[in-house]
């Protein structure tokens, strides 16, 4: 499994009491295979996604990615899987205003410590993937929503991940853009193999082969319909 | 530091406010750091361009030439010593010329065939009739040789036999005349053989402690006896308060500026640990940003400031060391950079997961 997560709990003060966000959660990604977590405004999806991606350790429960176990593992350690095995996808663009959009990919590979000209012309290919081939050179104030969010695409992919986590990619977008946007995440993912997991509330046009879940009372089950999925999701 | 360079580029004007800031505090610190020195030289440089390395003051003195009077009997176990010694006379007078009005002489009374004579033309001048040998400085208020000082107070008439290298102490420009003449400046008719001073020319100090014993004198380095010129102690303590108060400063800017930057950027730090970027490599990259900033900034201050001090460098004491400018600038850069350490706590503190809450 490239992700697992096992008995996966996590409760935040909530005044004198704890709030339960996450109650035992187990799931489980296999390479290739994409799972879509629905769930009403704070419910606890963006919090499953933050332990799946080591941004948040779990109160208890266990986290494997790519077989590596990254349970209680130090900043340092987790900052080194999520660097080699994971892409994370934002709500927001969360570019960086400095850069052209062929830097914010090739900056993935600096920080890799292996930015050459093979990265260089790997930035500029996934650029051209996602449809941004006559935006190489802009910043992202001078890109729209869309774009900003394709670079953010592009940019998740750029370490050659195994693990692809996307945290309501199309929520800054318009319905026809967040399809768009949807259809080529998921046919990024598809293409590379890529095990995938999307919060979100785009729950249009998703292919059969997508996995659905939804996450209620900090418990997560498949969703037995796309219209019990929907009716998780605040419209 | 692949985005701090793109950073510096894109925000040229944000970053360029605080390079400016770093800059004049660079340039004002060249331009203390020359006046320091300058006035320093104004106050010590006749002694210093002497080729001694000790002087020997009456016990008690505090390396103060006018509190100090020595006569032969001080001065003949350090002459049995067989070390080269010299006496020395110093005191400041005034004195009116034929074109300039009243100018003020420290005037250092040597025994013309002394190794204290500042060449052989001075040797030469000051072996015959009495006369005085003037620094450079006086040249160019339109003294001439063969002009005649008349001494204010005793009325000695003098002639100018010559002028020496340019040095001053005390604020005061130096001239030389014979012991002889000295004595009969300071003393008239009733010299007694005395002088102010024994200056020494030897690296072998072993023998001092019981020189002085002998001889009932205090002897210290050329260095030490800087002290003891008029003004020293105060005005380097001043200058050295006030380069201290800046450097402060200046640090404690920097690390504003740096805290302030880092507090804007949380959300792009969160986003670089987000996407795998360690601790080291942030603090690298802001660091490595602050530092390129410093030192454009305090070469370009210091550059500006070493133009500014050639410029007035005439009308004021003012003299620029190489070392003491790059000491300076150093010393803004290190300083800079250790007022960013506090903002290192907080670049560490911040976590990845605020990169899912925020947009950069």
């Amino acid at each position: 499994m490239t992700l697992h997560l096992h008995n996966v709990s996590l409760a935040y003060p909530d005044g004198d009491d704890t709030r339960t966000i996450l109650d035992n959660v187990n799931l489980d990604i296999a390479p290739g295979e994409t799972v879509v977590v629905a769930g009403q405004s704070g419910s606890g999806k963006s919090t499953l996604l933050a332990i799946a991606g080591l941004l948040l350790a779990p109160d208890t429960g266990d986290v494997t990615i790519a077989d590596k176990p990254a349970t209680g593992l130090s900043n340092k350690d987790a900052t080194t899987i999520r660097r080699e095995h994971v892409g994370i996808i934002y709500q927001a663009s969360n570019l960086f205003p400095a850069l052209t959009a062929t830097e914010q990919l090739e900056l993935v590979a600096h920080i890799n410590g292996n930015l050459d000209s093979e990265q260089r012309n790997r930035a500029r290919e996934l650029l051209c993937e996602v449809g941004l081939e006559h935006r190489l050179d802009a910043r992202p104030a001078q890109l729209s929503g869309g774009e900003r969010q394709r670079i953010g695409v592009a940019r998740a992919l750029m370490n050659q991940p195994e693990l692809l986590l996307a945290d309501e990619p199309t929520a800054s977008l318009d319905s026809e853009r967040g399809n768009q946007l949807m259809k080529l995440l998921l046919d990024q993912a598809d293409a590379r193999g890529t095990a995938t997991l999307i919060v979100t509330h785009t729950l249009d046009q998703l292919p059969e082969s997508v996995r659905r879940l939804c996450l209620q009372d900090g418990h997560l089950h498949e969703a037995s319909s796309p219209s019990e999925l929907a009716s998780t999701v605040d419209r | 530091m692949f985005l701090a360079l793109r950073e510096l580029l894109v925000g040229r004007a944000r970053f360029g406010l605080v390079a400016a800031v770093v800059g004049l505090i660079a340039l004002m610190a060249t331009l203390l750091s020359g006046l320091a020195v300058g006035l320093v030289d104004d106050g010590i440089s006749g002694i210093r361009r002497l080729p001694v390395t000790d002087i020997a003051f009456q016990d008690g003195a505090d390396a103060v030439f006018s509190r100090s009077t020595l006569n032969d009997a001080n001065l003949d176990p350090w002459t049995e010593s067989g070390l080269e010694v010299s006496p020395l006379g110093v005191t400041f007078l005034n004195a009116r010329t034929d074109t300039s009005g009243t100018i003020d002489i420290a005037l250092f009374g040597v025994p013309a065939d002394s190794f204290l004579a500042p060449d052989d033309q001075a040797r030469q001048a000051l072996s015959g009739h009495a006369g005085i040998v003037l620094s450079d400085s006086f040249e160019a208020e339109g003294i001439k040789v063969g002009d005649e000082l008349t001494i204010v107070g005793v009325d000695e008439v003098l002639p100018v036999l010559g002028f020496t290298f340019t040095g001053s102490y005390g604020h005061v420009d130096i001239a030389f005349s014979s012991l002889d003449t000295w004595q009969q400046l300071q003393y008239g008719d009733n010299a007694k053989g005395r002088f102010s001073a024994i200056a020494i020319n030897t690296d072998d100090t072993s023998g001092f402690a019981a020189l002085d014993e002998e001889a009932g004198t205090d002897t210290m380095s050329k260095q030490a006896a800087y002290e003891g010129s008029p003004g020293y102690s105060g005005e380097t303590q001043t200058m050295t308060l006030i380069r201290v108060f800046l450097l402060a400063i200046s640090s404690l800017v920097v690390g504003a500026f740096f805290v302030i930057w880092t507090v804007q950027r949380t959300q792009q730090i969160g986003l670089l640990k987000s996407i795998g970027a360690s601790n080291f490599y942030v603090i690298r990259d802001a660091v490595g940003q602050l530092a390129i900033i410093l030192v454009i900034a305090t070469a370009a201050g210091a550059l500006v400031g070493t133009g500014v001090g050639q410029l007035v460098g005439g009308a004021i004491p003012f003299r620029l060391e190489a070392s003491a400018v790059l000491t300076t600038a150093a010393s803004l850069i290190v300083l800079g950079l250790l007022g960013s350490i506090v903002a290192l706590r907080r670049i560490v503190d911040v976590e990845p997961i605020i990169a899912l809450k925020t947009d950069t």
